[in-house]
């Protein structure tokens, strides 16, 4: 999502130029996987780490796949790829799933050149700089 | 004649009045705390007396009101607001239906026990440039008489009067500036008030004191890095033990049957740069048994020699008396269960609780050997347990019932690095840095359930992401904790099973607690910014 437009289950990149070194976005773009950041104590984790993916079968059997907006013991809410927010009491699910392979999808050179990236890259930072 | 008769009746007036009022100091609701009484707390387990309920440090509640039956009904019966920022992570003392805390930035505060409502409030002014290492915190404060005593950021030690909140004496201990600060609840036994001081990351020379509990005057300290001419001194390279750290931040133990203070040490300085502190660097990372009266070393035990990970040993060790052994068990934060005979500080077991990778051999003594691969370098090395440890500064809980000790455990690993660091005064003194490794798992925590016999977990909950809550066991069948997903959660002490939860708002950096009331259980625990007390509609 860039100024409200675009899609929720992916992080809002308006300020992300600021936020983010060039060899941050380079390698968010390249290989989505790779955690953002590190920090040099851990997070209080009250909030789950975004953008886990996460797929879970219902009591009904139906599959859900989508990013964690949170959790706990007991508790669980997911945005679906149609963001759709899901809330799930985790005892009553058949089954959770979590990778840290992450939905989008990982841009090489073959599908996203590197001056395609530059220009992207360029055009997040002079956001960013608004 | 008649000036005289006036004499005697005053002098009768004064003497029936101090019967009077000494005989309702010791029925009414703010009773006075003796050292007879803490020493003999299972007696009245509706008052929590000291940091971990009692001498041993088993953190247990013999009250059973709240059981496995109806936990599930459990409610909040009140909830104080500090009104402050910061992890709050104090541990409630329970004093004939008066509860005392302490909040971030040095509050303490007395309530209600039955309604949470203020009887007075405490705030240090502190100075501008304290050097707490890990936030404004206090863990709790001691009482005896009627004072209660706090170990505080600027170094001080102070006591205040427990039925207002005034101060009654104020000591520095020493020069904050450099880094020293106290962050944990004082013991007290006999009539002192003994605690440790914090700043291992700021390069102190750890200490342990012992002041007076009427005076504030100072009766002994034991520095916790020997000094030149002291045993241990040659366990230092040069002049590396004026900057050796080893502070001594949590709360010992007490066992009055042999008369030793047992009280945990934490890490060398610089924590993650062994380079120009040569040696195993006494008595760091240690178990120690003082003399309470006097301050002297009986023995000790060091658990992590010559650390370079920052493994502070300053989890609350438990006394455990077992088929006529008398032992003292920790669960480490290097990731090992240890326990030891209490009289002589030998080592009877360790084993791993956790995820580890820095041993794969033990010495003659039974201790883990480090292999040489865990050592950081320049480039950094992944080592388990991570630098926040398989465990913390939370508190671990033992069960008599059924025989297992509980302890909130952590899964991570790190990257350490280290490098050259010039020591300066009141700065942060690291020598290295620690990262997350990419290559492990993501980080969880679990309370697990070890049975001290044979060292085996016999349980575990898993949490999503490690707790800094501790853990409360009681005779009801119930172990409590909480996580930093902002849970209180009441576990079956036997199986692990969860029984109940409620969702408090905020991340727990705070050890549970349980006292009584009019015969009505309440469990206490810190979460955000709050106190929280639970109990049976």
């Amino acid at each position: 999502m860039v100024e409200g437009k675009g899609g929720r289950v992916g992080p809002d990149l308006t300020a992300v130029g600021i936020s983010r070194t060039v060899e941050s976005l380079v390698e968010s773009v390249r290989n989505p996987s790779q955690r953002l950041a590190w920090g040099l104590t851990e997070p209080t984790k009250e909030f789950a780490q975004r953008y886990e993916t996460v797929t879970v079968v219902t009591p009904d059997g139906k599959e859900i796949k989508g990013v964690t907006l949170n959790e706990d013991s007991f508790s669980l809410q997911v945005m679906d790829t149609a963001e759709q927010i899901h809330l799930f009491d985790k005892d009553k699910l058949r089954s959770i799933k979590k990778s840290r392979k992450s939905l989008m999808p990982a841009f090489d050179p073959g599908t996203l050149s590197d001056q395609d990236l530059n220009d992207i890259i360029a055009y997040l930072l002079d956001l960013a700089e608004k | 004649m008649k000036k005289t008769l006036h004499k005697v009746w005053i002098g009768i007036f004064l003497l029936l009045s101090s019967v009077f009022f000494a005989v309702n100091a010791t029925g009414n609701a703010c009773a006075q705390v003796t050292f007879k009484r803490l020493l003999h707390s299972s007696e009245e387990p509706q008052n929590w007396l000291t940091y971990s309920g009692d001498y041993a440090g088993r953190r247990f509640s013999a009250l059973d009101e709240v059981k496995t039956a109806n936990v599930r009904s459990l409610v909040v019966k009140w909830v104080f607001q500090t009104g402050a920022t910061g992890k709050l992570e104090t541990t409630p003392l329970v004093v004939d239906g008066v509860l005392y805390a302490t909040g971030q930035d040095d509050r303490a505060l007395a309530l209600d026990a039955r309604t949470g409502r203020p009887l007075w409030l405490y705030q240090r002014q502190l100075p501008a440039d304290i050097r707490p290492c890990c936030g404004r915190v206090n863990r709790g404060l001691a009482i005896l008489g009627d004072k209660v005593f706090l170990g505080l950021l600027d170094a001080h030690v102070i006591a205040l009067d427990a039925k207002t909140g005034n101060v009654v004496w104020d000591v520095a201990a020493v020069e904050y500036a450099k880094g020293y600060s106290f962050t944990l609840a004082p013991l007290v036994l006999k009539n002192l008030v003994i605690l440790g001081v914090s700043g291992g990351e700021y390069g102190i020379r750890g200490f342990i004191d012992a002041y007076d509990a009427d005076t504030g005057q100072r009766k002994w300290r034991f520095y916790t890095v020997p000094g030149p001419g002291e045993p241990g001194h040659e366990t230092w390279e040069g002049n590396s033990w004026k900057t050796g750290g080893a502070p001594a931040w949590m709360t010992g133990v007490y066992d009055p049957a042999t008369n030793q203070l047992f009280w945990p040490t934490g890490n060398p300085a610089p924590s993650n740069r062994g380079e120009g502190r040569a040696g195993d660097n006494l008595y760091s990372n240690s178990l120690l048994a003082l003399d309470p009266d006097s301050g002297k070393l009986n023995w000790y035990f060091q658990f992590t020699k010559h650390d370079e990970h920052d493994w502070d040993a300053t989890q609350v060790p438990i006394m455990i008396d077992s088929g006529g052994k008398h032992l003292i068990a920790q669960a480490n934060r290097n990731g090992f269960f240890y326990v030891l005979d209490r009289s002589t500080g030998k080592l009877l077991s360790s084993n791993a609780y956790g995820k580890i990778t820095w041993s794969n051999s033990k010495d003659n003594e039974g201790r883990p050997v480090p292999t040489k691969e865990s050592s950081p370098t320049p480039t950094g090395r992944t080592v388990c347990p991570g630098a926040l440890g398989t465990t913390n500064w939370m508190s671990p809980s033992f069960d008599a019932q059924t025989g297992l000790f509980y302890v909130s455990a952590r899964e991570q690993c790190d990257i350490f690095s280290t490098a050259p660091q010039p020591y300066e005064a009141g700065h942060a003194y690291y020598g290295s840095a620690y990262f997350p490794s990419d290559e492990a798992e993501p980080y969880w925590g679990a309370v697990r359930a070890i049975d001290p016999e044979n060292g085996l977990v016999k349980w575990e909950f898993r949490h999503p992401s490690p707790t800094w809550s501790g853990v409360l066991s009681t005779a009801g069948g119930l172990v409590f904790t909480g996580d930093a997903e902002g849970n209180f959660i009441a576990l079956d002490a036997a199986t692990g099973k969860p029984l109940w939860h409620f969702q408090m708002g905020g991340a727990v950096y705070a050890s549970p607690m349980a006292f009584a009331v009019d015969g009505r259980e309440y469990i206490a625990i810190a979460a955000g910014s709050s106190l929280y007390a639970f109990g049976l509609p």
